[in-house]
């Protein structure tokens, strides 16, 4: 697993070890340039009295699992050339690829609060607890999606660019531009599928002690997570067969 | 091995690589495997790899073994020779830096270890791929019919090595050099129709091979 990493880590950005340090900067001026966007159109904040942060507590969590389930869901074809040695299988790749990929969102996490609490926001959360618990449930239904549809992907190469596009689906409907629950019953009941969704109700509400929570469903997020997890481990055992064949 | 069936679907029908086999490769032998052109030798050498998997049955290793020899295609393009000797050093739970120093030392690449692997040629990337499966040392080397690379001088450097890790290791080998296959091979199997069929005496092997053949 150790040398899986580290070839991993070197292979992805300009032949370097260092390269890696790119990662986390996707989402990390992703986000930024949406707080910049929003500054410049002077939008009015949905919730709390930061804009910044009210944006930064939704978008953590549905970047996280864009960004994360993404680089999973590119994992096996990139490093295919490993597979030709037998001591190296599919999973050994694909949580290697999960360290990092938790590394770099953690790093990324940290940058853009310090960067926020630079600026004079508020970054602290009224419940650290739920904070955490929130981004490490977001962290394993992006790792468990991205293994799933790596395998997907092994088989049928064309699913990432489908994926990529499910990605905008999840984007939009995450909830990070707006209060899920101040919109009509309707629109609640078909975005409260959307497991992203819960991620950041959840991150908000350990934020906003008052938030207006009944949306959030950590059971129904975090069996979805397992669910899918297990999925892609009995998947992986079943196409195994296939997938080394080809 | 024990009754493993491997087979792959053409045109909708099952062509059998392997129909219910079972074989124990015992230690302190080398083995042959012979057979005709697509008989299936190339697949039974990965499985017995573990680079592919039976569609049935089991294969269990008891000791370490190889990748199949010469085998190329895990270098990753954009590193270099030196970066992928390491990586595969480490996976294999070597010394990365003793690997390297066999590396460099046997295939004389100089200043192109450091160089990506992409810009390399066919015969570089051969002598690095030997000199790999050479630095790292296997109980059991599986040989699909590389067993030299590069020119006369290096290809004499290359039977020398192969010669002093088959002292203290055993070989699986697919050739169609009979002479190769006699010099090397205790042992011998003849793959026909999804069938192993063991010989003791290698001779006897390569006559069924050279009338199946004809």
């Amino acid at each position: 697993m150790g040398a899986v990493i580290l070839r991993d880590l070197r292979t992805r950005f300009f032949n370097h070890g260092l390269g890696f340090l790119i990662v986390p900067l996707f989402p990390f001026a992703h986000l930024f340039a949406l707080l910049a966007i929003q500054k410049l159109f002077g939008r009015n904040f949905a919730y709390g009295d930061d804009t910044n942060v009210f944006l930064a507590t939704g978008l953590i969590p549905t970047l996280t699992f864009m960004y994360v389930s993404r680089f999973m869901s590119i994992s096996l074809l990139m490093n295919k050339p490993m597979l030709a040695y037998p001591i190296i299988g599919m999973l050994e790749i694909l949580f290697g690829r999960a360290i990092l990929e938790t590394m770099s969102a953690i790093w990324m996490a940290v940058a853009v609060f310090a960067v926020l609490y630079a600026a004079g926001s508020d970054v602290f959360p009224a419940d650290p607890v739920q904070a955490f618990a929130a981004f490490a449930v977001t962290l394993l239904l992006a790792i468990s999606v991205g293994l799933v549809v790596s395998l997907i992907a092994m088989a049928f190469e064309g699913f990432v660019t489908i994926w990529a596009l499910f990605l905008i689906v999840f984007y939009i409907s995450s909830g990070s531009f707006y209060v899920v629950s101040f919109l009509p019953e309707i629109a609640v009941q078909v975005l409260s599928w959307n497991p992203v969704i819960h991620c950041t109700e959840w991150m908000r509400l350990a934020y906003y002690p008052g938030y207006p929570d009944q949306v959030l469903d950590k059971t129904y997020v975090i069996s979805v997570a397992l669910g899918v997890l297990v999925l892609g481990l009995i998947c992986e055992r079943v196409l195994r067969r296939n997938l080394l064949s080809n | 091995m024990n009754e493993v069936y491997k087979f792959y679907r053409v045109e909708g029908q099952r062509r059998y690589v392997l129909n219910k086999q079972s074989m124990h490769f015992q230690g302190g032998y080398s083995y042959g495997l012979l057979g005709v052109n697509g008989a299936g030798k190339s697949t039974t050498i990965r499985l017995l790899s573990g680079l592919e998997l039976p569609n049935a049955g089991s294969i269990k290793r008891e000791v370490r073994v190889s990748w199949p020899l010469g085998f190329a295609s895990g270098f990753h393009p954009l590193m270099s020779g030196r970066d992928n000797v390491k990586f595969v050093a480490r996976a294999y739970g070597e010394d990365p830096f003793r690997a390297l120093d066999f590396v460099a030392d046997f295939s004389e690449l100089g200043a192109y270890l450091g160089q990506p692997i992409k810009t390399y040629s066919t015969g570089m990337i051969a002598r690095l791929a030997f000199g790999l499966s050479m630095a790292i040392e296997f109980d059991c080397y599986l040989i699909d019919e590389v067993v030299s690379v590069g020119d006369a001088r290096f290809k004499q450097r290359c039977t020398q090595i192969f010669e002093e890790r088959r002292s203290k290791a055993n070989l699986i080998m697919v050739s169609h050099d009979m002479g190769m296959i006699s010099q090397f091979c205790d042992r011998a199997l003849v793959l026909a129709d999804g069938e192993l069929r063991p010989f003791s005496n290698v001779d006897e092997a390569i006559s069924v091979y050279m009338r199946l053949n004809r």
